[in-house]
């Protein structure tokens, strides 16, 4: 029966390091259709290149993950985690006691209110805002009620207006329409 | 590492500046992980692109890898090279790494083709480049793995083995067939 080379000692031929292997690959056809193999598909992966990105995208690899790392948090260290384990635990031990004793007529305080956001951070961004062209026509209206000095365009004054302006200026323009003015 | 920054200084120093630097880190200097970030960055960047094959994917996967790095620098215990400790983190990140397969992006390269070369050699070569690229994604997890590393990254079957947790013997045995492999999906045509 015929030993042929196994495949890791092939690997070996290949990087020319396995002279007696070689010896037999040289002198049998199934090893050799086997090394050819191999090396075609080496050849044909050496080629293969990454696409190199743009040169700024390295520093904004780099600032993406100094990003993050301040945004998820400071690593802790284990050793000075383990030591701090042992007060948490105890503190939390005490916390546990003092909630089952605690009476259960305890006052709850409510959740804090609902916060609302204001109408106007719905609206899309300036370049896909049809209503604009309605502002642009409101302009007047809203600049009465918002006096120029305060704010440079429409849009400022309508963006830096509180709930309850916001509200005064729909009411007001209501008003208007009502009226039979045209917008 | 194969980067060639990190090439120009000779190994032991430049373990030694790892070392360096992730003593640094532990005592709470950030820049130091940013040196290290700077300096492997190239590196997990290709490794993860040679796993998704695409841009977006490869930069999500590029940034894990440095997260759970400077997460988990209490752990490195220096047994091993610090970018042996990187490359094993990267590698399990794109094993675990769920690819929204977003398709290849036809990236714009990076300045005008060589005229003397010709643009349809350079388009030639890129689509064969691209088909190789997909045909490595196919690939079996450890075989893929292997055959990057030692291939593009031009690590000896020990650090791959190292790496992997596996054995040299069964580094080879892998690359002999992830070599195979990808010669066999090419000649079909099932690149991509």
């Amino acid at each position: 029966m015929v030993s042929h080379v196994s495949d890791e000692r092939l690997i070996d031929v290949m990087e020319g390091s396995a002279a007696a292997d070689r010896a037999h690959v040289d002198a049998c056809a199934q090893c050799r259709a086997r090394l050819a193999e191999a090396e075609a598909g080496l050849a044909l992966a050496a080629g293969a290149e990454v696409p190199e990105p743009a040169p700024l995208y390295w520093e904004s690899l780099r600032r993406q993950v100094g990003r993050r790392i301040d945004e998820q948090g400071a690593r802790r260290p284990v050793f000075r985690r383990r030591l701090a384990l042992g007060p948490v635990l105890a503190a939390a031990a005490v916390l546990a006691g003092i909630v089952t004793l605690l009476p259960r007529a305890v006052h709850h305080p409510a959740p804090p209110p609902e916060r609302h956001l204001p109408a106007w951070s719905a609206l899309p961004p300036a370049d896909e805002d049809e209503g604009l062209d309605v502002l642009r026509a409101v302009a007047p209206v809203v600049a009465e009620a918002a006096p120029a000095s305060v704010c440079a365009g429409v849009a400022e004054c309508v963006a830096d207006l509180s709930d309850e302006e916001s509200q005064l200026l729909a009411e007001r323009l209501r008003e208007e329409i009502g009226q039979g003015k045209e917008l | 590492m194969a980067d060639e920054s990190a090439a120009e200084l000779a190994p032991s120093r430049r373990h030694e500046d790892d070392r360096d630097a992730v003593a640094a880190c532990r005592g709470g200097q950030r820049e130091a992980f940013d040196r290290l970030v700077e300096k492997y960055q190239r590196d997990v960047y290709r490794l993860c692109y040679r796993y998704v094959n695409n841009h977006q994917d490869a930069n999500d996967m590029a940034q894990e890898v440095f997260l759970k790095a400077y997460r988990a620098l209490d752990r490195f215990r220096g047994d091993s090279t610090f970018s042996t400790w990187l490359y094993r983190i990267a590698v399990n990140t794109c094993l675990n790494f769920r690819a929204s397969r977003r398709p290849e992006s036809g990236e714009l390269p990076e300045g005008l083709p060589d005229r003397a070369q010709g643009a349809l050699e350079r388009l030639e070569r890129d689509e064969r480049s691209r088909q190789v690229r997909e045909a490595v994604t196919r690939l079996p997890d450890k075989q893929r793995a292997t055959l990057i590393l030692k291939i593009y990254h031009d690590l000896t079957h020990e650090e791959v083995a190292r790496i992997l947790g596996s054995s040299v013997g069964t580094v080879k045995a892998n690359l002999f067939h992830a070599l195979g492999n990808l010669r066999k999906m090419l000649a079909a045509g099932t690149g991509g």
